[in-house]
This record gives structure tokens, sequence and C-alpha cells, in this order.
């Protein structure tokens, strides 16, 4: 009648609400009215109303074990609920009850549940020091996870094949996957040049914008003119390239922020200030 | 037709139906790990009431003492700040309402209702969406700060707790969205009833959280 699970966890429910009384009680004020001489009345009114009147002693105490008879009743009722989810019981659901269900039907390797670290981790980290972009990055983050962590999580429950299921995923993942992640790449990209062409002055941002339109083409030319280079060579000269464009954009982010005009107009404010 | 090869994965032809039937899930593993994930944040907010409960104790203990001694005394709570009871009421009746719309999204689940499944959960994410609104206006119309000079910890502890139930309600509003996802994504919601009533369950235990903050903060202040 009573599972093992039940038995384990309502017996730490029980003692929890015992360790409760018995602390409320002892770390209590005992020199109040009390019954039959040696109990404070106080005390008593106070565990029973859990704090509501009287006095409950220390009460950090008195609240943590009542929350953990609390905690272990609701797992020991669930246990009893749901017969500890047996696996005997469990097959007895279903349409063959001689069949024993599998507890866990095989999966693919998944990076979600690190990048969900991450995204909360930059998250919190956003939130703590009050920096918009580390936040914003998390959201992004924990976004994206949740949708493409609940695809993954269907395309494995449509065949027991793992390799159809990753297909399927892909097939369903790429409709929006690609479109969104080559946005996402063409803006970084067009902010890492945005960035050389802020460092750059005069001619050298013309010889900036050369260079990068001569770099594009000629990958381009090479796709057209040599079809026999493998999709993974090629794939790994635009990686090139694009890690190239953006750490050069960061680079120079970082070394010059700013140049000519815009410097310009601040010092003519600071002498209208100074004025 | 005859005489084309195709990919055993090649799914733009179809050939998932000749993909092996998927296996059947274990039932009732997913109530267990939601119920030790529930009371994870049981224990966790009782950590948190218990600190609220004993700092709110000796505070009041040492404002006896000054008063005995007949210094001026100051309240837990800073006279500044501006607690009403009708935001927290009106929470307190929007979640009790939501459990009832939780229930009917498990009800359509079990009976392959998808339509008002679906209908049900979005009503319950909405729910929860109108109580994430009302602490953010009770946060503004509080007034507590933080670092207040009059040393009670009050106001730290309020936040702490209260944060600490939006991201339970956060939490509670994605596990909706998966069972959501679940419900479009099947054939069969019958076969999810385990998604959504472990989202009940966790649910449930957020109201009843609340329903202690209600007490313990607001209304016995």
């Amino acid at each position: 009648m009573f599972t093992p699970g039940f038995k384990l966890f309502g017996g730490l429910a029980a003692l929890g609400l015992f360790g409760a009384f018995i602390y409320g009680l002892s770390s209590g004020d005992a020199t109040g009215p009390d019954y039959f001489g040696f109990v404070d009345r106080n005390a008593i009114i106070g565990l029973v109303s859990l704090g509501w009147k009287g006095n409950i002693g220390a009460a950090s105490g008195f609240m943590v074990l009542i929350f953990m008879s609390m905690s272990a009743a609701l797992l020991g009722g669930t246990a009893v609920a749901f017969r500890d989810a047996d696996v005997e019981s469990v097959a007895e659901l279903g349409d063959t009850p001689s069949v024993m269900p599998f507890a866990q039907r095989p999966t693919a390797p998944s990076w979600w549940p690190a990048t969900t670290a991450v995204g909360l981790g930059v998250l919190l980290i956003g939130l703590v020091m009050e920096t918009k972009a580390y936040w914003i990055i998390g959201l992004v983050l924990l976004s994206a996870v949740a949708i493409e962590w609940a695809l993954t999580s269907w395309a494995d429950r449509s065949t027991g094949d793992e390799t159809t299921n990753l297909a399927l995923r892909d097939r369903v993942g790429a409709a929006f996957e690609i479109p969104v992640l080559g946005l996402a790449l063409g803006g970084v990209l067009a902010l890492s040049v945005s960035r050389m062409f802020l460092w750059a002055t005069g001619n050298a941002a013309v010889i900036v914008a050369g260079v990068v339109s001569v770099l594009i083409l000629a990958v381009a030319v090479l796709a057209v003119f040599r079809p026999q280079v493998g999709r993974r060579t090629l794939g790994a000269i635009v990686g090139i390239v694009a890690v190239a464009v953006i750490g050069l954009g960061v680079v120079s982010a970082v070394i010059e922020p700013r140049l000519g005009h815009h410097d310009e107009d601040h010092g003519v404010e600071s002498t209208v200030e100074g004025e | 037709m005859s005489g084309t090869t195709f990919s055993p994965t090649d799914l733009a032809h179809a050939v998932v139906s000749e993909a092996p039937a998927p296996f059947v899930p274990r039932k009732r593993t997913l109530q267990m790990g939601t119920a030790a994930f529930t009371a994870i944040w049981v224990m966790y907010f009782g950590g948190l009431f218990g600190a609220y409960v004993s700092s709110r104790n000796t505070w009041k203990l040492q404002q006896d003492g000054l008063a005995a001694a007949g210094d001026s005394v100051t309240s837990w709570i800073p006279d500044s700040a501006q607690v009403e009871l009708t935001a927290p009421t009106i929470m307190t009746w929007t979640l009790l309402m939501s459990c009832i719309t939780m229930q009917w999204a498990v009800y359509s689940f079990k009976r392959s209702d998808r339509r008002h499944g679906v209908l049900a959960l979005a009503t319950q994410a909405m729910f929860g969406a109108a109580v994430i609104n009302q602490v953010v206006f009770q946060w503004k119309q509080l007034g507590l700060v933080i670092d207040d000079v009059g040393g009670s910890s009050a106001a730290t502890l309020i936040y702490t707790i209260t944060a600490s139930h939006v991201a339970m309600i956060i939490v509670a509003m994605c596990l909706l969205a998966f069972a959501a996802f679940r419900a479009l994504a099947s054939s069969d919601t019958k076969d999810h009833v385990d998604v959504v009533a472990s989202a009940a369950t966790f649910w449930y235990t957020m109201v009843g959280l609340y329903f202690i903050i209600w007490i313990l903060i607001f209304i016995t202040k």
C-alpha cells in the first residue's frame, strides 16, 4: 500500500514537524505563564498557529524545519500517488502491460544545457553590474536555447532512429536558423567594418574598404571557378575571413573608438562651457 | 520514380514513415522529478521566510529595549515606505483564479482537446504576466530603500523574497510554454498529460508560497 518512497519522505516529514515543535518549545521563552507547571502557554499557541499568535522560539530554525516537513510531504505524497514511478506500475498503464518501458529514450548529445548555464551567468552578471548589453545577450541566449532545446527534444521523440531524428530536427530548424544566423553574422560584419572605417582616416578608409571588398570577391571567385574545392575548405576560408574582419573591427574599436569630427565637436562644447 | 535512390534520412521524400516507431517514454518519472524540483523551491523559500521572521523578531526585541530605556524607536518596515494591501490581495486572487485555468489545461490535455488546452495555457500565462506586472507596480509603490540608514534589513529581505517569487513565476511560465509546445507539436495531447500535470504541480506550489508571502509580509507586516 505504502511505497518505499512514501515511507522515506513521509518519515522525514513527520520528523521535521516533530523537530519543529521540540525546537520551538526548547528555544522559546520559558518564563511565561505555564500549562501543567512546565510548558509555556504562549509557546503552545505559537506552535499550533505556526507563529500567527504566541511564541515559536528561534524563528529561523522553526521555519526551516516546518518547510523541510512540507517539502518532504510533497515528495512523499507524489511518491505514493505515482507508485514511486515504479516500472511495473507504469507498464500497467500502457497497452501492453508485459512490456517494460525504457526509463530514458536514446537522445543525441546536446549543447543546450551548457549554453543555458552560460546564458544564465551572463544575464546575472549583467543584472548585478547593471550592464545592459550583458543582460540583453543573456536574455537572447536563453530565448534561443528555449526554442532550440524544445525543438531538439521534440525531434528526439519523433522516431526510433537517431539519424532520422537529427535530420528531422535540422530540416525544421534550418528554416529559421540559417536566416537568423545569416542576419546576425551580416550585422556583426557590418559593425566590424564600420569600426575599421571610423578608426581609419581619409585614404586609409578607402584602402580598408578596397581590401575587404577584394577579399570577399576573391572568396566568391574561388567558389565559382574552383568547384572542386570542398565545402569544408570553403567554409574554413569564409570562417577565417569573417574572424579576421571581426577581429580587426574589435581591435580598431578598442584602439581608437572615435576619431576626427566627434572630438572636434566635444572640444567646441568644452570651450563654450569653459567660457 | 523507379531507379531513384534516396538517402535514408532524405526527409524531402518523407522517409520518416520508414523509420522505426519512437520509443514509448516511461510515464510518471517527470512527475517525480518535478516534485523534487518543486521541493527545492519550497526549501529555498523556507530559508528566506526563516531569515525574515528571525530578523523581524530580533529587530522588534531591540526596539522594545530602546522603548523601555526611553529612546526613540523605529518600525521594522521604515515609515517612509508605503505598504498597501490592494496589490498583494489582487495578486492573491489572480493566482487563485489561475489554479482553475491550470486545472482546465490538465482536463483538456487528458481529453485530447488541443484547442482548449492551448487556450487554457495562454490564459494561464496571461495571469502570470499580470502578477509580474503587479509586483513591479508594488515595488515602485513601496518606495523601500535597500541601504536604509535606519538599520532595518526589511527592504533587502522583502525585495529578495518577492523577486525570488517573480523568478518562480517565470520558471512556471517556461514550463507552461514547454507544455504548449508539446501540445502544438504532438498529434495527441493525451500523450503529454504528464507534462502539463507536472507544470500544474509547480504552479500550485508557487501559488501556495505567494499566499504565505501575502500573510507574512503584507498582512502581519
